[in-house]
């Protein structure tokens, strides 16, 4: 009965199979889980801001502290050039939020916990502050790469670093929450393993291992959330606020 | 004169009122309808980007590096339509 | 050496980069406590920084277990 702790992790289909040409796009449990966490958020924030006394219930309160709690993160980091910005960053982070957390669930599928759809979402991210920079700033953008106050002859060096490390933003961007995500789950499955095989005898010790590890696991949900919004705002105030 | 032109133009913003059609002549668009105009606008140029880069690799027959470049090309012209188009909107 | 003993090997010495995510980790909370004995009520403003920098020091540490991955299953 010991299956592989890898294999919560593996994609397949649901349904009919549609094929586009040669490429298979017919829905997977992934999709599911996708649509899943849309739906929750479009559920909790449409219920939150249905009537707006000004005693709030409590569904409404949990909608009132996640938006001012994302605004602050934007205004502390940012400024105020970065208030048109809201919304794009208010759904990632909750996007990525509900995706985390359902994926503690039992039997549920963690969506993040796939290269493929941190990096799509890192690369988004990375492409429209570059685009961002561009339009706002035209050529001079390129001055991010330059910092001040260097003397002249270590600057094709200091330049050549500045560059490498800003194209390496996605791809940290990304490895960060499915690593998170991938050790994580891994985890409680091995331990969780564990404990059916130590038996009755022994079992007990990784069964109290395991429920101290799914607390950390919830923690670390809403804080890879968390690091992901705030690095955006990060890149976001690089781009907008040219020094650096 | 000017008190007169006053006092027909706070008539017909009274009338206005009464009949519900403040806003009519603004346009203002609901915030779903905003929100699809912004998402479809970017989803369609990665797709489309993407579609003519696989087209133009099917008919020059390079490997999948067309499809890359024109997938970027994409990403670009739908970040730089959603900027314009909300700027658009919030005037 | 055969492969599947060679990957074995290498998962094992990539994973040795987690020593130093738990030194950095150790280390950015042991200056934030030192900053919150010092100055309490200046504490809870730098809580959002410190949530930051663990997050950050935990990543450098999992790239390396992101490696030990890649080599027991990709290759």
């Amino acid at each position: 009965m010991a299956t592989n702790p890898m294999a919560q992790f593996e994609v397949y289909r649901i349904g009919p199979e549609i094929k586009l040409g040669s490429i298979d796009i017919s829905f997977t449990n992934s999709s599911l889980f996708m649509i899943i966490s849309s739906l929750a958020i479009l559920l909790i924030f449409n219920l939150g801001s249905k009537k707006n006394s000004l005693l709030p219930s409590k569904i409404q309160l949990l909608a009132e502290l996640s938006y001012s709690f994302v605004s602050k993160m934007i205004s502390d980091t940012a400024g105020s050039k970065a208030k048109p910005y809201f919304s794009f960053i208010f759904s990632l982070f909750m996007f990525v939020l509900f995706c985390n957390m359902f994926g503690m669930m039992p039997y549920s599928f963690t969506v993040t916990s796939h290269i493929i759809v941190t990096f799509v979402l890192a690369f988004f991210v990375f492409a429209g502050v570059t685009v961002i920079g561009f339009m706002k700033h035209g050529l001079g953008y390129l001055k991010l790469f330059v910092p001040s106050g260097v003397p002249t002859f270590l600057l094709p060096l200091i330049i050549i670093i500045e560059v490498i490390s800003y194209l390496s933003r996605p791809i940290s961007l990304s490895v960060r929450l499915f690593a998170n995500m991938l050790a994580g789950h891994t985890m409680m499955k091995v331990f969780g393993g564990f404990v059916i095989s130590l038996g009755i005898v022994g079992g007990w010790l990784p069964l109290s291992f395991s429920v101290a590890l799914t607390g950390l696991e919830f923690l670390v949900a809403f804080l890879q959330a968390y690091v992901f919004a705030i690095l955006t705002c990060i890149y976001l105030n690089d781009a907008l606020n040219l020094h650096h | 004169m000017s008190k007169d032109s006053l006092k027909t133009r706070l008539e017909i913003v009274k009338s206005r009122i009464l009949k519900k059609e403040l806003y009519k002549d603004k346009d203002q668009p609901s915030p779903i309808g905003a929100a699809f105009k912004l998402s479809t606008e970017l989803v369609a140029a990665v797709a489309i980007g993407t579609i003519i880069g696989f087209i133009l690799d099917k008919t020059f027959g390079t490997t999948p590096w067309l499809i890359i470049i024109f997938f970027f090309l994409g990403v670009a012209a739908g970040i730089v339509n959603v900027f314009r188009s909300a700027k658009n909107m919030q005037k | 050496m055969e492969l599947e003993a060679a990957k074995m090997i290498g998962a094992g010495i990539a994973v040795l980069s987690l020593a130093g995510a738990g030194i950095a980790i150790g280390n950015i909370f042991s200056s934030y406590l030192t900053g919150a004995m010092r100055n309490p009520s200046a504490a809870q403003k730098q809580f959002p920084n410190l949530l930051l920098g663990f997050a950050l020091a935990e990543a450098t540490g999992l790239f390396g277990l992101v490696v030990a991955l890649i080599i027991l299953f990709a290759f």
